[in-house]
């Protein structure tokens, strides 16, 4: 009960009202001020006491002066104890003129029938500085969201969708309160409605960040692609708020993309297309190059055995030497025009892949022996051929391949040296590894022309009236190829060429079965 | 007495410049334009050598073949295959069914008679 004697106290009331922290004033029913605390009169720049019988409208700006005499007579009408103002922001004045907001609550008693009210005043000066930060900043960061250049929305936490910036009701054309909870769907693509439902629902389980594409219509009624990318939200103290969600038009590149989709598409369809195509036409040359062969052959074949019967009927001693002449240009010409089917018929089939190596186990000095023997008849005048063969009798090749390139090498050494020229054959075979050199004194070929040399129909220029099909030196490498072997060469312009082929090794347990 | 030569070949211009180049050279020679004919020719008169071409219509080449080295009294009969085809596994195949030799057209005729004469050696 020390309180209640304490307050009933002069004394213990004057310390209460002297040391108070907050500005106290009473006023009269006439608005004059009875008293004041030492707070109040430092607040508004008082001596002590030099507020005693002032009226309270001088602490109050000049323009709330008016207004606030109707109050206060109306509030001695009807006193109770209140906060002044309500929502109201109340401002004061100091002595010095200097206006500052402030915080005021009333109370009232009454001495002798006379009505006072005591008002408690705080200045807030400092609460209004710092809220007007706090509306500054949450302005300055509202700005940035509803002016972002992407379209932005807020889901809570429990996945209602409360937020859209200016950019997003800006593009679809409707108001927030349409776009909120889940209204903004109404503007999705229907197709595409659940696919964005699943794909928050499936990320909001996991708290994980989504991205999503789909359409939404604009404030103009077209749909539009759209990338949304969103993320879940935590508040500083690591709360989860719920998702932010940051949406862009990315149907101008998505259409660019589809239509360069599109293009590649149809550029490669054309392209597959013209594959076909060629190869319709390559199965057609294939099947004509064998028709040809296969057709060319027997009217050849009158043609080559009716020439011989005629050398025959008019032959003997007294052959005019005119018709033998042409009867042996007649017989040329058919070995040359049966070569050139049997080189188209080659070449096509090493292009079809359907060139295949059969393994034969042979004596390599007799076989090259037989060889030359049988090109003997080839030769020019004075030709002559020179074999040297070193190392190992035994060899595992493909005997018709090698025969191949061998009788097309000799072949052409012959045609390109002139009478009475040696040519020489040095075969090296070292453990099965062959090593074949050919070596003329004719010709040569053209430094200038030697890179085209392997080249389908490529002849050189200083091939003159000599047949050829511009093919016998590419079968050649392919099968040297074939067999994994290579094919170099050196020549020199009218001295000579010289071929070097090199053949691997071949596994004979390998290779030898099922030959 | 000369040996005979039988000539199965659909090809009448071929055939008979066959027959004129084996005459020439001193064969006595039967000739027969189709596979049949020929399998029936080479039973009854049992030639000394046969030249026959592979594609002919109705029965070609391999079934005359086939033919002949199924009958006893003619499968020794040396029998030369005339092919137009250049094909390894053509001439494999004649080859492969019991061919003594083969000859790609065009042929040469030393190439022909020297075959026949090494075939009835």
């Amino acid at each position: 009960m020390i309180g209640q004697r304490f307050l009933e106290s002069e004394a213990g009331f004057k310390v209460l009202f002297d040391c108070a922290t907050i500005s106290i004033l009473v006023v009269d029913e006439k608005g004059y001020i009875e008293l004041s605390n030492p707070c109040a009169e430092k607040l508004f720049g008082y001596f002590p006491d030099e507020l005693k019988g002032k009226p309270i409208e001088t602490l109050i700006p000049g323009n709330h002066r008016k207004k606030h005499f109707d109050h206060r007579e109306h509030y001695f009408k009807n006193p109770k104890s209140r906060s002044m103002g309500g929502e109201l922001e109340l401002f004061a004045q100091k002595k010095n003129g200097e206006i500052f907001p402030v915080e005021i609550s009333l109370g009232h008693y009454k001495v002798d029938s006379e009505k006072l009210a005591v008002a408690f005043v705080t200045d807030i000066t400092a609460q209004v500085r710092a809220q007007k930060m706090v509306d500054e900043r949450e302005a300055w960061f509202r700005s940035i969201a509803e002016n972002s250049p992407t379209m932005i929305w807020v889901a809570d936490e429990k996945k209602e969708y409360t937020y859209f910036n200016h950019t997003w009701l800006e593009f679809t054309g409707c108001d927030i309160n349409h776009e909120k909870g889940l209204g903004w769907l109404d503007n999705v693509y229907p197709e595409d409605r659940s696919v964005m439902l699943e794909a928050f629902d499936l990320a909001y389980e996991k708290r994980e960040p989504y991205i999503t594409e789909f359409r939404l219509k604009r404030g103009d009624g077209e749909y539009r692609w759209i990338q949304q990318i969103a993320k879940p939200a935590y508040s500083p103290e690591y709360e989860f708020t719920g998702y932010i969600g940051s949406c862009t038009d990315v149907n101008d590149q998505r259409t660019t993309q589809e239509e360069l989709e599109l293009k590649v598409h149809q550029r490669t369809q054309e392209l597959n297309d013209a594959l076909d195509r060629e190869k319709t036409v390559s199965e057609m040359k294939s099947r004509f190059v064998s028709m040809a062969s296969h057709e060319f052959r027997t009217p050849l074949s009158i043609i080559l055995s009716s020439v011989t019967l005629i050398d025959q009927y008019v032959g003997g001693v007294n052959k005019d030497e005119r018709i033998g002449k042409h009867l042996q240009r007649i017989r040329t010409s058919i070995n040359n025009l049966t070569e050139v089917l049997n080189d188209f018929l080659s070449i096509d089939k090493l292009e079809q892949g359907n060139v295949k190596l059969e393994f034969n186990a042979l004596n390599i000095s007799e076989f090259v022996q037989d060889l030359i023997a049988n090109m003997q008849v080839l030769k020019k005048g004075e030709q002559r051929i020179n074999l040297d063969v070193k190392g190992e009798d035994m060899v595992l090749l493909d005997a018709n391949k090698f025969r191949h390139v061998l009788e097309n090498l000799i072949s052409n050494a012959i045609k390109y040296s002139s009478d009475g020229t040696e040519i020489d054959l040095h075969i090296q075979n070292d453990n099965g590894a062959l090593e074949v050199m050919i070596q003329d004194h004719g010709i040569g070929i053209p430094e200038e022309e030697q890179v085209h040399l392997f080249n389908k129909f490529f002849r050189a220029t200083n091939t003159g009236s000599v047949q050829g099909t511009g093919l016998g030196l590419t079968i050649v490498k392919r099968y040297v190829e074939l067999m994994n072997g290579t094919i170099t060469f050196k020549s020199k312009s009218g001295k000579g060429t010289n071929f070097t082929i090199k053949l691997p090794n071949i596994d004979y347990e390998e290779n030898s079965i099922g030959h | 007495m000369k040996k005979t030569v039988l000539v199965i070949e659909d090809n009448k211009e071929i055939r008979e410049n066959t027959i004129e180049l084996l005459e020439l050279a001193g064969y006595r020679v039967i000739d027969v334009e189709d596979g049949k004919a020929g399998i029936h020719a080479a039973e009854k008169e049992l030639p000394d050598i046969i030249l026959c071409d592979i594609m002919m219509p109705l029965t070609d080449g391999y079934e005359v073949l086939e033919n002949l080295k199924g009958n006893s009294s003619t499968t020794n009969i040396p029998f030369i295959y005339l092919t137009a085809s250049a094909e390894k596994k053509e001439i494999q195949k004649a080859m492969d069914m019991g061919a003594s030799a083969y000859i790609c057209k065009p042929f040469d005729v030393n190439e022909l008679i020297d075959t026949v004469e090494r075939l009835l050696q």
